[in-house]
């Protein structure tokens, strides 16, 4: 419980600024990401008043997808040093107790360069890596359950592309792809698909009898991804790819692998998975 | 539909399928009754419906339908009428394929009306249905054969047909049919020289551009590689028949010998001994299987005689109007053998049309060659079966070589190629097979797959093929040794398919020793004992104990008179037909398996000397090759006129097949001596038969002939 109206009497809102009516709520959630929308609704659901709040301009905090125009402002914003949390008044009372709303930072670095591929205004981008859910996810399962899918839309992915070498390219995520794909050198295809054959061959291998042949063997998958990836001799284009297209259809194998490449996150908002305009952002 | 499991019956399908006999029964008793009595009313009509409704594959309720839609249409029925004539049939057609899509029957109706109411069918709708079809099962090559029917029918131009295969292939390219339909549209394309299919190079560059990206994406898939295999036999394959080797060949000198004993002969000259018969042979090699080689089409010119009515014989077992290689005998009168003068010879071919490849394509460029013949004029008459009263032993000690040896052979050896302009071959072709041969060493170095083993390999004798056709610079390396080593491979790690492997190792093997004068002269000994004694040129070619499987390369070997193939790997003599002046042959130790497998013996007319012991003939019960060459199962002319010239078999003892496969056989041979050792059939039987079958046989399995 949180009273909101103490809140605001304590720090008056400026002049202009909205008043919020009514100033008693049973729940004030900070953040209008994933979680926070999930509890908000579940709360809300139950009958309870709610206030959700966001200190950023723009709806979704960190599940966030922005337009490339509204991202460089967003890393303006970032870029600036944040004050120290511990500078700010915090004012602490028995009766309630200040929230700094500020968000946590989503990148410690950032480093922003070069131009956003054209067309800009036909995607957005998410703002940590793409948010795509498996139909078997169990999030979806949560979220039917909590109600929140009545306030989350959801589309299929209709495409992946991937920027390379300065260009939006499709990525070729099947056999059929891959032999349409016109950018892919022939040895690239053929090593692509032994690696996607090899992996196909470990998940369906996977407790079954007499198929132990074609399992990747257990010392190998606890080695880090990145580097199983050099032992497959790879050449760059299809690590990249694997990393950070394919392996989003092959999560399974992912886990089990010990995947560390997803913490990568400096490079990734302008080099990694764009995704296309309003595909699979909530 | 592919890659669905059979589901194991069930107690309640048996009752179910009872039920389902029962009424097929009676419905099937009623068509047939239909049937009988030409009974062709709407009633009988509809019966027949519910029989291939239920059950698709009856045949004969299929051909009624057609004999019934036939007598509607034979009174003249106006074009509704048949309009909804032909629109039952269709449905019919399609409920029966809706429930078996590979119905035989019901596609052949559904053709069958289409065909005879092209003008009242809806074409569209046919289209429709094939998408459906081939949307449900894109492999379905009925659905493919009609497709190809019904857009020929409707004239729906042939580009629009391959933007369909192109679309299916990109669809998912493990498709045969979809390549094969490529295959066909593009032949025709390329051979109407359609507007932009007119450069076959052009063509064929963006087809092996597309198969690469097949053939790389997933090498585990077979559809693309017979692509590819269809794409190199485009590439390389020359339509025009060519005259590849002859012999005399061109600008060589015959001397012509009545004696078998010639002293200090010119290393330039070639001695034919003239048979008895003073013929003279001239043999013609083409690059393929041709037809119409006749006195017309071919004209022979010679000092000392007209011939305008020399009769070409094909010199092949498997049919008597075509063949890769054509003999005609010369007759020499008297006078030529003692004058010691030159005669030129010259042969002509394609002066006059006719002469075309068994394909239909014709000889279109005119080629001649010619040749001296030199009459002898000393030297003492001998007589001929005092000449081989000898038994030839074929061990090695008997044979040596000798330094005059490489210069003979130097000559002969030259004289083999026929020079003739092949324009067929440009860089184009070079170039595309180094690329494909680079690309594939590429791949190889990626997976471990058979068939890219197999495609680098008939890459490689590609390209050979095309160097040798001689348009290129010199000096480019051939590959005989890498693609020995990649047969040699396929034999060790793929055992299915290892007689396969051998026969085109072996053809890379001849290949090979016969390519140049130097591998040749590897294998060319003179026989010690010959040489004191009876055959002139005593140059034996030594073939033995190189597995080779089968026979090729004849074409380079038209000259040899002495041939040692003992201890390969042999089960067919096929091809040996063509060498004429074959005198002495050793076939022993090898795998031939029958005496049919010897019928092209029965075409070489200098056979004198053969050896074919330690085989396996007899051994097999059934006789494969068979059906492939004459016998008295196959109906020829030859076998009445052998029947009646030898006594029943009873009086033989020897097993019935084998009778009458030997008579065919060996009546036409006129061996002196003869070796069936070693073999499952022979028999003091056999061997009565054979003295009897040839009577110039004065040596069998190494005994002297005594003749009551």
């Amino acid at each position: 419980m949180a009273d909101a109206a103490a809140s605001a009497s304590a720090s008056a809102p400026a002049p202009g600024e909205p008043t919020i009516d009514p100033t008693f709520f049973d729940l004030i959630v900070s953040g209008t990401g994933l979680p926070g929308s999930l509890i908000a609704a579940a709360a809300a659901a139950c009958g309870k008043s709610v206030l959700h709040l966001d200190a950023n301009a723009y709806y979704g905090a960190d599940f966030a997808s922005l337009s490339p125009s509204s991202l460089s402002s967003f890393f303006g914003q970032h870029a600036s040093p944040a004050t120290a949390p511990a500078d700010r008044p915090l004012r602490d009372s028995s009766d309630y107790l200040v929230v700094d709303p500020e968000p946590r930072r989503l990148y410690s670095e950032i480093e922003v360069s070069g131009e956003p591929p054209e067309p800009s205004r036909s995607f957005l981008l998410d703002l940590c890596g793409p948010r795509v859910l498996y139909c078997s996810d169990p999030a979806v399962d949560v979220m039917l359950r909590s109600g929140a899918s009545h306030h989350i839309e959801f589309k299929s992915v209709d495409a992946s592309l991937l920027y390379w070498e300065g260009k939006l390219q499709a990525v070729p995520d099947s056999r059929e792809a891959i032999f349409k794909d016109k950018t892919l050198k022939l040895t690239e295809k053929s090593q692509m698909m032994r690696f996607l054959k090899l992996i196909r061959e470990h998940i369906e291998s996977d407790g079954k009898e007499g198929k132990e042949g074609s399992k990747i063997a257990e010392g190998v998958l606890e080695i880090p991804f990145v580097e199983f990836l050099e032992k497959q001799r790879l050449p760059p284009r299809i690590k990249f790819i694997v990393i950070y297209a394919v392996l989003d259809n092959m999560r399974e194998f992912s886990l089990t692998c010990k995947v560390h490449t997803f913490t990568t996150t400096t490079t990734t908002t302008t080099t990694s998975t764009l995704h296309h305009h309003n595909h699979h952002h909530y | 539909m592919h890659g669905r499991p059979r589901r194991p019956a069930r107690a309640e399908d048996a009752e179910a399928a009872a039920a389902k006999a029962e009424k097929l029964r009676s419905l099937q008793s009623q068509l047939l009754h239909n049937h009988h009595h030409r009974i062709y009313d709407k009633e009988a009509v509809e019966a027949s419906a519910r029989l291939l409704e239920a059950n698709p594959e009856v045949y004969t309720a299929w051909n009624y339908r057609k004999v019934a839609v036939q007598s509607r249409l034979g009174s003249g029925p106006g074009p509704e009428e048949l309009k909804s004539i032909v629109d039952q049939e269709l449905k019919i057609a399609e409920i029966a394929l809706r429930r078996n899509p590979k119905c035989y029957g019901a596609w052949h109706h559904r053709k069958w009306v289409m065909k005879l109411g092209s003008a009242a069918a809806d074409f569209d709708n046919e289209f429709r249905l094939l998408d459906q079809l081939l949307k449900l099962d894109s492999r379905n090559f009925h659905g493919w054969n009609h497709r190809r029917f019904v857009a020929a029918l409707k004239n729906v131009p042939e580009e629009e047909e391959l933007k369909f295969t192109t679309d299916m292939i990109n669809k998912n390219f493990s498709n045969y049919s979809a390549w094969h339909n490529r295959s066909v549209i593009l032949s025709h394309l390329m051979k109407q020289k359609a507007p932009g299919f007119a450069s076959k190079e052009e063509v064929l560059s963006e087809e092996f551009e597309l198969i690469h990206q097949a053939l790389f994406t997933d090498p585990d898939d077979q559809s693309g590689w017979f692509y590819h295999l269809w794409l190199l036999d485009q590439t390389v394959a020359v339509d025009v028949p060519l005259l590849v080797s002859s012999w005399p060949s061109h600008g060589s000198e015959i001397v012509i010998s009545r004696t078998t004993y010639v002293e200090d002969c010119k290393s330039c000259q070639y001695t034919y001994n003239v048979p008895h018969t003073k013929e003279f042979p001239i043999v013609l090699y083409f690059n393929q299987v041709v037809k119409g080689v006749n006195s017309t089409t071919v004209t022979v010119e010679c000092e000392f005689s007209e011939s305008n009515d020399l009769i070409w014989k094909p010199l092949s077992t498997s049919n008597s109007a075509e063949a890769h290689a054509w003999v005609t005998y010369v007759k020499i009168p008297d006078a030529n053998f003692n004058s010691p003068r030159g005669y030129l010879v010259k042969v002509f071919l394609g002066r006059s049309p006719g002469l075309i490849s068994s394909s239909g394509h014709p000889f279109s460029s005119t080629s001649q060659f010619g040749f001296i013949l030199n009459g002898r004029s000393h030297g003492s008459e001998c007589i001929e079966r005092d000449c081989d009263v000898k038994v030839v032993d074929w061990s090695d000690d008997n044979f040596c070589s000798s330094e005059s040896l490489l210069q003979n052979l130097a000559v002969s050896f030259d004289q083999l190629r026929i020079v003739d302009g092949e324009p067929m071959v440009s860089k184009w072709h070079s170039e595309t097979l180094s690329n494909e041969i680079t690309l594939f060493q590429q791949l190889m170095s990626e997976i471990n797959c058979k068939i890219s083993k197999l495609t680098l390999a008939r890459l490689l004798i590609a390209h050979d093929v095309i160097i040798s056709r001689g348009i290129l610079p010199p000096g480019k390396k051939t590959h005989f040794e890498e693609t020995l080593q990649l047969y040699d491979d396929l034999i060790k790690s793929d055992s299915s398919h290892t007689k396969y492997y051998q026969d085109q190792r072996s053809l890379v093997l001849l290949d090979q020793l016969t390519s140049d004068k130097e591998s040749m002269a590897k294998h060319c000994r003179h026989h010690k004992e010959l040489a004191s004694t009876s055959v002139s040129d005593n140059v034996c070619v030594r073939f033995n104990g190189l597995s080779l499987a089968r026979m090729g390369f004849v074409h380079r070997l038209l000259w040899v008179r002495m041939l040692d193939l003992s201890h390969n790997e042999l089960q067919s003599i096929e091809g040996l037909e063509a060498m004429q002046l074959l005198s002495h042959l050793n076939l022993g130790t090898n795998k031939i398996s029958s005496i049919t497998a010897l019928e092209p013996l029965k075409m070489m007319k200098s056979l004198k000397v053969l050896d074919i012991s330690y085989n396996e003939i007899g051994a097999h019960s059934i006789d494969t090759t068979r059906y492939l060459c004459a016998s008295p199962l196959s109906h020829t002319t030859t076998t009445r006129a052998a029947s009646g010239s030898v006594e029943e078999p009873e009086s033989f003892d020897v097993s019935e097949n084998d009778f009458w496969e030997t008579i065919l056989v060996f009546k036409y041979l006129h061996l002196t001596q003869l070796n069936v050792v070693g073999n499952p059939v022979s028999s003091e039987s056999f061997s009565a038969l054979l003295i009897k079958l040839i009577p110039s046989l004065q040596w069998l399995d190494g005994r002297h002939v005594q003749r009551i």
